[in-house]
């Protein structure tokens, strides 16, 4: 199996948690948004937030505006969760801590032969 | 006024904006201003930006498949999915190609036609005059070394915005180290299974005029599998030159699924009868003239047409390349020398300044 396939396939999915967990602070512009991610794990790249950024405004999870501060020579675009967007950030945080606990559960019985909690246990 | 930003990174929106250019004027613009901004935030690390961002080209897809322009993910073709195109379809995608570099491809034209003309004159020379004081491997290594630079360049000025598009790097000897390899094997891949089909015939009995028709099936069918097989490392080999080591041997050969078809349209078209003329023409100048000026003639219409045909091989290659990504066609060149951002910055500073409100309201 490929395992770097896999790996781009988990960050594409968690990337758009990230960003709209970061929004869900306040309002922020791109490079804010990558220097707050941190490290992220490799889920969120300069390649990869921008048209992130541009297809969570076309579908209104984020509202964008561009200011100009007194000093700057290149006006800036800062990203807000829409109403919409943060509606849906409190279910997605619902889903992914469910998810990741059924994931870990997982993972762990494996290592452990354990026959315990992720049994019959689903994914709302 | 004017915001400037280090050339590299001039060059990488330049070249975004290019590709960029099915969107409309005012969605390009943002993207554009966007990061402008994000190059001057990063503040002189300019390399490390353009890897974070990846190549151009790459963005462009990613913006276009994100919805950008309204075009939504399904505006791109999935790469490995069938793709049937009609022969104009083809030719008007590889023209598309062609023209957004067109002017940097004179120069590789330039060079591929002095090396072929003064390549095939010494062949020419060189097979009419066997005792020639010019070894013939110095003519094959001159002219094999030149083509391969030439295409490497061509690839480059093709696919990226690399500037610097005749620079031998580890880049450019993986490309021409993996063409000359993928030729060598299919060559011997060939004469193999030639061979092997050969001895077959002659086992079973065949003669006379039937052995003969066995052994040109044989042969076509060898050459049309073989044929179809390099067609599809083009991309991989594309990928080679312009450094973009994640489209693999694998991603070119599964990328390529389904849309042989309309590559071979395109090579049967553009490629296959200048390769029959280039056939004829070496072939009259060995067999129908003494050695003079015949052969200087036909060494330089020989060099035209084989120029024409490695420009038009690969411009096919690099739209089948853009088949397997998913990566748009930029614009043709002339629009891609308008520089307006430095208009654009001005008219966005006069809009807000119009507005002059609280930062909640919103221009773009």
């Amino acid at each position: 199996m490929d395992i770097g396939s896999w790996q781009s396939q988990l960050r594409k999915g968690a990337a758009e948690l990230v960003v709209l967990s970061l929004l869900k602070k306040g309002e922020r512009y791109g490079l804010d948004i990558l220097e707050q991610a941190g490290g992220s794990g490799g889920v969120l790249s300069d390649g990869t937030l921008y048209p992130l950024l541009t297809r969570l405004e076309r579908e209104g999870k984020v509202e964008a505006r561009w200011t100009m501060a007194d000093d700057a020579k290149i006006p800036r675009k800062y990203y807000r969760l829409s109403g919409e967007g943060e509606a849906l950030i409190g279910e997605m945080q619902r889903h992914w801590h469910e998810f990741s606990a059924f994931v870990s559960g997982a993972i762990e019985e494996s290592r452990h032969g354990k026959r315990t909690a992720v049994r019959g246990r689903t994914i709302s | 006024m004017e915001s400037a930003l280090p050339s590299a990174a001039e060059r990488y929106l330049d070249r975004l904006e290019r590709v960029l250019w099915a969107l409309p004027s005012e969605e390009r613009s943002a993207i554009l201003l966007e990061l402008r901004g994000h190059f001057a935030a990063r503040d002189g690390n300019v390399e490390e930006t353009i890897e974070a961002l990846g190549p151009p080209d790459g963005l462009a897809r990613d913006f276009l498949a994100a919805g950008a322009g309204g075009g939504g993910p399904a505006a791109l073709p999935e790469a490995g999915t069938p793709l049937r195109l009609s022969l104009h379809a083809v030719l008007s995608q590889v023209l598309a190609t062609w023209r957004g570099s067109r002017e940097g491809l004179f120069t590789v034209g330039a060079v591929l036609l002095t090396a072929l003309v003064a390549s095939d004159w010494a062949s020419f020379t060189l097979a009419l005059r066997p005792d020639s004081a010019l070894p013939a491997w110095v003519v094959t290594l001159g002219r094999t070394g030149a083509v391969l630079l030439a295409f490497c360049a061509a690839y480059r000025l093709l696919l990226s915005s690399a500037s610097r598009a005749w620079a031998v790097d580890l880049s450019a000897i993986r490309f021409m180290g993996g063409l000359l390899a993928a030729l060598v094997l299919t060559a011997a891949g060939a004469i193999a299974v030639t061979r092997a089909a050969t001895a077959g015939l002659d086992a079973a009995g065949l003669s006379g005029g039937a052995l003969s028709a066995a052994r040109a099936a044989v042969a076509f069918l060898t050459l049309a599998a073989l044929a179809v097989l390099l067609l599809r490392i083009q991309p991989w080999l594309a990928a080679l030159a312009v450094g973009r080591r994640e489209l693999s041997l694998r991603a070119s050969w599964l990328g390529t699924r389904g849309r042989t078809a309309a590559m071979a349209k395109g090579w049967a078209v553009l490629v296959l009868p200048l390769y029959l003329l280039h056939f004829l023409l070496s072939y009259a100048a060995v067999k129908l003239f003494p050695l003079g000026v015949a052969q200087l003639a036909l060494a330089g219409l020989d060099g035209i047409v084989s120029t024409v045909m490695a420009l038009a091989a690969v411009s096919l290659n690099a739209t089948v390349f853009r088949w397997v990504t998913g990566e748009p066609t930029p614009a043709p060149r002339p629009f891609g020398s308008e520089r307006p951002r430095a208009d654009l910055i001005e008219a966005a500073r006069i809009r807000l300044g119009q507005l002059a409100g609280p930062p909640e309201r919103r221009i773009g």
